[in-house]
């Protein structure tokens, strides 16, 4: 018999802020789309987009998951996170950190500031890293969620210090390899290292729990990690050695993992108990769909190479547009409305649950507002994606004005669920 | 009949009638006491002392007008009245700071005092959904005293305020006295085994509940709502998915022992009990 910790979960002042935060440097990036549509009919290399990729990057999507995988690591691996204070010292560096280099980009700062950006993220990311080990590497409990984590933020340090390794050589040139291969090696680090494998890690334990399915095929997700990260690797020395077939090898390999991870999700699916989905699902449902254009467009982009050709140019910014705005926002924007209610409905009843007739944490946003904001995120992903496709400002910048509502109104949702004063319904 | 400082002012009315009058002569305030309804609900758990405190006056004052009216005093209550920190009027820096930041939950018992309701209900159920890190502030045309006195023993601190004859009165438990203090180990994880022999050495009744086709928080608001409705020694047998990692503090914090059995990976019985 083995006496047990039963308090793991951590404060909810260190999760909330990064929510916080991540909720307004999205807002924000709406108005820039809309004020700088012109970015996105250029060449890819172009400062502001490098600052909005960034903002997005860092300050919405890393921020969220720092602050959901806080909450969500203690309940995988059961056992206390290792340090708050380690926490909330990573969150304000990767906070300033993501602005001064929006900033600095956005200038065309590529001296000093530049650098002092990368360090903050630099030194936010490995605090982050050795907050999250520690913790894992307390628990014996083994799963592949955890093994996707801990790969996932192994490879996130890669990305940043790939990331600083590319200002410096920007600056005084020493890698051989052309500067544009090296930045698809630092963004597929980041987008499929990073932010795919921890999605994967995290959604195989939410997606079927908040589904409420049972029994799936788990040994689909040990073929995603295999096959995502033996991709990623043929992929990242390829491109940095210059081997074309590689490259190509490397993708298709990935595409096979990622159709694995899928299949899994349609298992949950099928086998769901709570047929119906509610909003935060439904719009996780619809970025799912979003994921299937990226991998399309890796495929119709790889016969014709050449990075200077009218065609190949805006689909590559709609390769990236779409996995970054599209999926990966669409997620988290999503699975916010799944796990922000959660934290603070157990935060304000604490204590008195069971006791009295309560709300439940749904009942902590509005309904009709999380509506409205996934229509118009869909209506203007959609509007986006035609207009950097056909290099039309006009759209592009008609889509952020229709993003930007849509946020609005995800801020608005999440702001009225973390000053939920408590309710007793009688 | 023998009075002394502690005698319920209903005693003194149920003795003899004239007792009303009497005391609404030392303070109009006292005019309450004669409407029946709130006589009842003021008059029981108010005593001679708590009255004198509620009327601004010395129990000497009471002590004469119910002499006059044949009461025996009873010599003892010369003695120095015991000093009550929650019966002073000095303010309680926590909860003046507490207030100061705006987090006060504010109840008007006013209303419910004219109607002749008891707000006694009302106050501790208000108490009982107070978020953590409030303060509560009931309205009142009098000075509360024996509801200071049972939800001081909750370990609450409390202020009182008098500003034109409206009493406000401040209840707050600072996160000190909210934390449970070291919460004793009383999560085990088990075998299957060993969960089955702590089964059966329950005498009591076992009750059973499946959580595992609820979506979350679901599970865990039906095993709590499950606990409360136990009888005193009754123990709750769940199946669930997971080991319920949001529940146990809770249970921790009701006092509940709860012994832990993880059969595979999408099956654990949980068995709970006082």
């Amino acid at each position: 018999m083995n006496p047990i910790g039963s308090q793991n979960a951590p404060s909810p002042k260190v999760v909330i802020p990064h929510f916080v935060f991540g909720g307004l440097v999205w807002l924000v990036v709406t108005l820039l789309i809309t004020f700088n549509s012109e970015a996105f009919t250029q060449h890819f290399f172009n400062p502001v987009l490098l600052s909005i990729t960034h903002l997005l990057a860092l300050g919405w999507i890393t921020m969220v998951i720092f602050g959901a995988l806080y909450q969500l690591i203690p309940v995988i691996v059961e056992v206390k996170l290792h340090s708050e204070k380690l926490a909330v010292i990573s969150f304000v560096l990767l906070g300033l950190g993501s602005l001064l280099l929006a900033f600095s980009f956005w200038n065309l700062a590529f001296g000093t500031l530049m650098f002092t950006a990368g360090g903050l993220i630099v030194v936010a990311v490995s605090l982050f890293l050795i907050n999250v080990l520690t913790t894992i590497y307390k628990s014996t409990k083994k799963s592949i969620e955890r093994t996707f984590i801990v790969s996932a933020v192994i490879w996130l340090l890669f990305t940043v210090l790939a990331g600083l390794t590319l200002a410096i050589n920007f600056n005084h040139p020493f890698l051989k390899p052309a500067h544009l291969e090296l930045l698809k090696l630092h963004a597929h680090a980041g987008i499929v290292g990073w932010f795919l494998q921890l999605i994967i890690g995290v959604s195989s334990r939410l997606i079927p729990m908040f589904m409420v399915a049972h029994n799936l095929n788990t040994k689909k997700l040990n073929v995603a990690f295999y096959l995502i990260n033996f991709g990623l690797i043929i992929g990242i020395i390829s491109l940095f050695l210059g081997i074309k077939w590689g490259v190509t090898t490397s993708i298709f390999i990935g595409l096979i993992g990622i159709f694995s991870y899928l299949s899994f999700l349609v298992e949950a699916y099928q086998k769901r108990i709570k047929k119906q989905l509610d909003i935060g699902m439904k719009q996780s449902a619809f970025s799912f769909l979003l994921l299937l254009i990226p991998c399309l467009l890796i495929l119709m982009l790889l016969p014709n190479f050449s990075l200077f050709t009218s065609f190949s140019l805006p689909l590559i910014l709609a390769y990236g547009s779409i996995l970054m705005v599209g999926f990966i926002t669409s997620l988290i924007m999503g699975q916010t409305y799944k796990t922000l209610p959660f934290i603070v409905w157990l935060k304000v009843y604490r204590g008195k649950i069971g006791k009295l007739k309560l709300p439940l944490p749904k009942d902590l946003y509005n309904e009709k507002i999380a509506v409205a904001q996934l229509w118009l995120f869909a209506l203007g992903i959609v509007v986006f994606l035609i207009g950097i496709i056909n290099s039309n400002t006009f759209l592009i910048q008609l889509s952020g004005v229709i993003l930007f509502l849509s946020v609005m109104l995800y801020n608005i949702n999440m702001l009225k669920i973390i000053f939920h004063q408590p309710k007793n319904i009688a | 009949m023998k009075i002394n400082k502690n005698t319920k002012i209903s005693e003194l009315i149920k003795e003899n009638e004239a007792t009303i009058e009497a005391i609404v002569s030392i303070n109009a305030h006292f005019k309450k006491l004669r409407n029946p309804l709130l006589r009842k609900i003021l008059a029981s758990r108010v005593t001679i002392d708590d009255a004198a405190r509620i009327g601004k006056c010395e129990v000497d004052v009471f002590f004469n007008k119910l002499e006059e009216i044949g009461f025996e005093i009873e010599k003892s209550t010369s003695e120095p009245p015991k000093k009550d920190i929650a019966m002073n009027n000095n303010e309680n820096q926590e909860i003046v700071t507490v207030i100061a930041s705006g987090k006060v939950t504010s109840l008007d018992v006013r209303p419910a005092l004219a109607q002749g309701n008891d707000p006694f209900k009302e106050i501790m159920g208000a108490l009982k959904t107070l978020q953590d890190g409030y303060v509560l502030e009931i309205i009142n045309t009098f000075e509360p005293t024996p509801l200071i006195k049972i939800i001081n023993s909750k370990g609450y601190v409390s202020m009182v305020k008098n500003e034109d004859e409206v009493i406000y009165t401040y209840f707050f438990k600072s996160d000190e006295a909210a934390k449970p203090i070291a919460i004793p180990n009383l999560v085990f994880k088990v075998t299957l085994k060993e969960l089955e022999i702590e089964k059966l050495k329950c005498k009591k009744e076992i009750h059973e509940v499946d959580v595992r086709d609820l979506e979350m928080p679901l599970p865990m608001v039906t095993i709590l709502n499950k606990l409360e409705e136990l009888k005193q020694g009754d123990v709750l047998y769940v199946h669930h998915k997971k080991v319920p990692q949001y529940l146990l503090p809770e249970l921790a914090q009701r006092n509940f022992k709860t012994y832990i059995a993880e059969i595979d990976d999408e099956n654990v019985k949980l068995l709970i009990c006082q």
